[in-house]
């Protein structure tokens, strides 16, 4: 039972991150939730040390606003142009996560936090959290918290998909039309930073990353369906949860390195073989498209020169003898060359261009 | 109907009188240095005017001045003689066809469509109509065979195609365009040209980031000629003068001693 009550955590956590992670990856700021999973450990620490209490939803809203608050100062940061995108979050968050870890070591070490949860979470553990209501057990908090936080991004997207399509692509249109993209960005950011700090106490830090931006980059190279796209990189993350759930069960370790390792091994699959971006079908369809032109070249070459013994073809188009012969084969296997003469009989080989060559 | 074709009329006959685009002494400065410095200018409605002028001179800020996407330090802008932010339906905004990330995952028509969701408004997601529109308009730049197409898979001159359908579908009555001819071959460039000339015929006013001196007496009725002061403004028989071009031109040359004056 605690089993299924885990993997029900992590498939849910890992969608919330995919939905999040996809328009992200789209704004091309994915580092986005890499310096907001860092950022918010402050904003846990001192909410803590506020409340008294690490159960209280104030800590998780108070984190989010942290986490907020300081997506707003990188891009505030960012608009001054002194400094460009990336040197911005690169000043930010790292201070942040140092004074975060600072804090949780100085103050309160022993209490809640521990490097390794940070970076890690504790899905385990984190069954055992229960909400109990009119006396009876209704399933781990971490439950409820991540299904709010689903909820919360699959509503908004569901409402304001035309609007949030518009402002992530043309921020400047979506502006004279009336959309109030700032307003957009700063209710997509506190749904992220939300999500984010949700999702920090079950997966940690870099499975949150992990889960955000793995499946969407993953799933962005299959397809350019925007809606294709975000129920691929949900499934991409839902399959990497509970693939990576039973390898950590088969090997009896904690969850959340196999499932970070599995959303990576998703994006390297797809990154060597998906269609039309994957680099080892790029690579295969030059190839055979090289193929096919040495072939229309040759053949273009026999037509020119009339029928005309191969090793004349051969060294007028200056080929090593293994490329000729490959593309010899394909010619002929594709009709474009006849050969007589070779292998079997003794008289030399001719080529003949077998029909008109368009290449 | 009789009020509703009354007001009609009234709007019309108030159109060709109220200019389309007034600019005031707009100063727009992005740090201490002002980028565009007391620009006035004045687009009515069936004009078609280019802006002209070397690299630097403020040509894009003042697009985005006029649509009041940049804060003024000083000046006025007034869109049928009212503030920008007032009605944004009868503007529509061409960016520079860079601006954007192409390979974004949307179709041609996904784009088009965009153009339709400022009348949709919040919310409300586009329909057969809007369907209708957008495809009407790519017909309009010759691009209906493409509506399924993936926009990362279009040339530079189809991009721009589609900007322009985006902005043909907003049913605008001002269009500001930010160098619709970068990086365009020249069949769609005449293309574009006769399809901004056929919407000035029909009544719209439109404004033109241009960076080709040669075309400007061949496409525009009128040109403001600017280096971050307009150096001239007005029709391109008495305005684009070699002494104007060259104050333009120069202008940027000799970049202290104009900013000086």
């Amino acid at each position: 039972m605690i089993e299924f009550w885990t993997l029900l955590i992590a498939v849910v956590t890992a969608a919330a991150c995919a939905l999040t992670g996809t328009f992200l990856v789209l704004k091309r700021e994915a580092l986005v939730s890499e310096g907001l999973a860092h950022s918010v450990l402050p904003g846990i620490v001192i909410a803590y040390v506020i409340t008294g209490s690490r159960t209280s939803p104030l800590l998780i809203a108070g984190a989010a606003g942290m986490g907020l608050a300081m997506v707003l100062l990188v891009q505030a940061i960012r608009r001054t142009g002194i400094v460009d995108r990336d040197a911005s979050l690169g000043v930010v968050f790292p201070a942040l996560f140092s004074i975060g870890v600072l804090l949780a070591n100085a103050e309160l070490s022993g209490v809640h936090f521990h490097a390794d949860c940070i970076i890690d979470g504790n899905l385990s553990l984190s069954v055992l959290d229960r909400v109990n209501a009119f006396g009876r057990d209704l399933g781990p908090k971490a439950l409820w918290t991540m299904s709010i936080a689903l909820l919360s991004v699959a509503a908004f997207l569901a409402l304001f998909y035309k609007e949030m399509k518009l402002v992530t692509f043309d921020a400047g249109l979506a502006g004279t039309l009336g959309f109030r993209p700032a307003l957009m960005n700063t209710v997509w950011l506190a749904l992220v930073s939300f999500v984010t700090v949700a999702a920090f106490e079950t997966a940690g830090s870099i499975l949150v990353v992990a889960l955000m931006i793995a499946p969407p980059a993953a799933a962005s190279l299959w397809t350019k369906n925007l809606p294709v796209l975000l129920a691929v990189a949900v499934l991409f993350a839902i399959a990497a949860a509970i693939s990576g759930f039973y390898t950590a069960f088969a090997l009896d370790i904690a969850p959340a390195g196999p499932m970070a390792t599995l959303a990576g091994v998703v994006f390297l699959v797809s990154f060597l073989v998906a269609p039309s971006e994957g680099v080892v079908s790029a690579r295969l369809r030059r190839r055979s498209q090289s193929r096919s032109l040495e072939a229309s070249l040759l053949a273009a070459r026999a037509e020119s020169s009339g029928p005309a013994p191969a090793e004349t073809l051969r060294a007028e188009l200056d080929w090593p003898t293994s490329r000729f012969e490959r593309a010899l084969a394909e010619a002929v296997s594709s009709g474009l060359v006849s050969e007589e003469g070779g292998a079997g009989s003794t008289g030399p080989r001719t080529l003949r261009c077998a029909g008109p060559v368009t290449s | 109907m009789i009020s509703q074709a009354s007001s009609t009329g009234l709007k019309s006959g108030i159109a060709s009188a109220t200019p389309a685009l007034e600019m005031v002494g707009v100063t727009v400065s992005y740090d201490a240095a002002p980028v565009l410095w007391d620009a006035s200018l004045t687009l009515y409605p069936s004009r078609l005017m280019a802006v002209v002028g070397p690299n630097g001179a403020g040509k894009s800020t003042l697009l985005k001045a006029a649509l009041g996407m940049l804060p003024r330090l000083a000046g006025r802008v007034r869109i049928f003689g009212k503030d920008p932010s007032e009605d944004p339906s009868r503007v529509a905004y061409v960016p520079q066809r860079t601006s954007v990330d192409w390979d974004f995952p949307a179709t041609v028509l996904d784009v088009v469509l965009m153009g339709t969701y400022g009348r949709l408004g919040w919310l409300r997601r586009p329909g057969k109509r809007e369907r209708a529109d957008a495809m009407e308009a790519l017909g309009q730049v010759e691009m209906e065979a493409f509506a399924k197409r993936q926009i990362g898979e279009l040339s530079g001159g189809q991009q721009q195609r589609v900007f322009l359908a985006r902005a043909l579908v907003q049913n605008a009555d001002l269009f500001l365009m930010d160098e619709p001819f970068a990086g365009v071959d020249a069949v769609t460039e005449r293309a574009i040209v006769g399809l901004l000339k056929s919407q000035r015929d029909r009544g719209k006013a439109i404004l033109v980031v241009h960076h080709d001196l040669a075309t400007v007496p061949e496409y525009f009725d009128e040109v403001t000629l600017l280096s971050r002061k307009v150096v001239a403004s007005g029709p391109v028989e008495t305005t684009f003068t070699r002494d104007a071009i060259e104050l333009a031109y120069g202008g940027t040359v000799s970049g202290a001693a104009f900013a000086g004056r």
